[in-house]
């Protein structure tokens, strides 16, 4: 019970949420992190990703059995949007693999040099920057008052009261 | 409430499994395309597995020069790989200032709309 009173949902969304755009961030590099971490840290990304899912399985869920009926627009459009992410980074992870320099060797198998798979990866990898601007954008409100909450609360609550009566006049 | 949990937990199984069956669609589907000939996004090596030896020359010789020599040879993060993380952040911080600073402008409008009928 006691320590149900500490654990926050919320709180372990925005560490999750952090981990992966942090995640995301060094992914989309590979020239700067080289070849073998862009590839085992993507994995591991794409782990951080199902998390992400499986922690908002139930919006998933029910957004899915309303998308045709009575549903706010707000949801509609996260929904078609969380759909075009999910589908491209499965596409990335996917191709990665077969272009694959350290992961599929490891395994015993040869991936293929260049070709298709290597422009599908390019291509998705530069599309899906946007999507995840867009997708971070629509919670950036969720972003901001947890993170003053959760990441920032210790600090002197003298600056909020300042913000205060610049919000109301917005 | 608890067959609700049971139908959750047997959709994310159906949807797995539907993903799984989009990635065989996909790479069957380009697969398929790119045998035919019918895409170029291979290039020259569309439909045909490039010889190693040969690209590995082409690797090594003149294509494969890093931009930035005398700064790698200073240690550290190569100035491009840095430019490229920035480029993202820029990208990103790009999208959510265009679109909050739509909602707000959007909000306020919707706002002023809303209340002329009213007047
Ligand atoms: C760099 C990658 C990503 C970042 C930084 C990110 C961040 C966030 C944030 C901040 C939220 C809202 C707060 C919360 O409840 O956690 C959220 C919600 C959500 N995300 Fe992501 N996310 C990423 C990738 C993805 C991907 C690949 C999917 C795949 C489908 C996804 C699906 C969802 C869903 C279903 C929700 C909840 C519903 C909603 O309000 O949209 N996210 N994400
Ligand atoms: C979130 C996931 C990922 C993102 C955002 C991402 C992004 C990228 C980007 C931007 C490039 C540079 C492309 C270029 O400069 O031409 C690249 C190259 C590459 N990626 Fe990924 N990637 C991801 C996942 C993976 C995974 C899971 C693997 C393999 C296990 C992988 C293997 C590779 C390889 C081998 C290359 C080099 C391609 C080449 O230049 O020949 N990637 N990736």
């Amino acid at each position: 019970m006691k320590t149900n009173k500490k654990f926050s949902v919320t709180k372990q969304n925005l560490w999750v949420d952090l981990l992966i755009a942090g995640g995301f961030l060094l992914a989309a590099q590979p020239h700067l992190t080289g070849m073998a971490i862009h590839e085992w840290l993507s994995l591991g990304l794409g782990v951080g990703f199902l998390t992400h899912i499986l922690l908002h399985w139930r919006w998933v869920f029910e957004t899915t059995r309303r998308l045709f009926g009575k549903l706010a627009g707000q949801a509609r459009v996260n929904y078609v949007l969380n759909l075009a992410l999910l589908v491209a980074f499965t596409l990335i992870i996917f191709s990665g693999l077969m272009i694959s320099e350290e992961v599929l060797p490891l395994l015993g198998l040869q991936g293929v040099h260049g070709g298709v798979w290597k422009s599908l990866h390019t291509l998705a990898a530069e599309a899906v920057v946007w999507l995840v601007g867009l997708h971070i954008a629509l919670h950036w409100k969720w972003i901001v008052t947890n993170s003053k909450k959760y990441l920032f609360g210790w600090l002197p609550k003298r600056r909020q009261a300042a913000v205060k009566p610049s919000e109301a006049a917005v | 409430m608890n067959t609700n949990k049971k139908q959750r937990k047997a959709s994310f199984w159906l949807v797995l499994v539907g993903l799984l069956l989009l990635v065989g669609l996909v790479s069957g589907g380009v697969y398929l395309l790119d045998d035919q000939g019918l895409i170029s996004l291979g290039g020259e090596m569309a439909g045909e597995r490039p010889s190693l030896p040969e690209m590995s020359t082409t690797a090594d010789g003149d294509t494969f020069l890093p931009p930035t020599r005398d700064h790698d040879e200073a240690g550290g993060f190569s100035g491009a790989g840095l430019l490229g993380l920035l480029k993202t952040v820029v990208q990103l911080g790009i999208v959510v200032v265009a679109l909050t600073g739509f909602q707000r402008v959007y909000a306020r409008l919707a706002n002023r709309w809303g209340r002329a009928p009213a007047i």
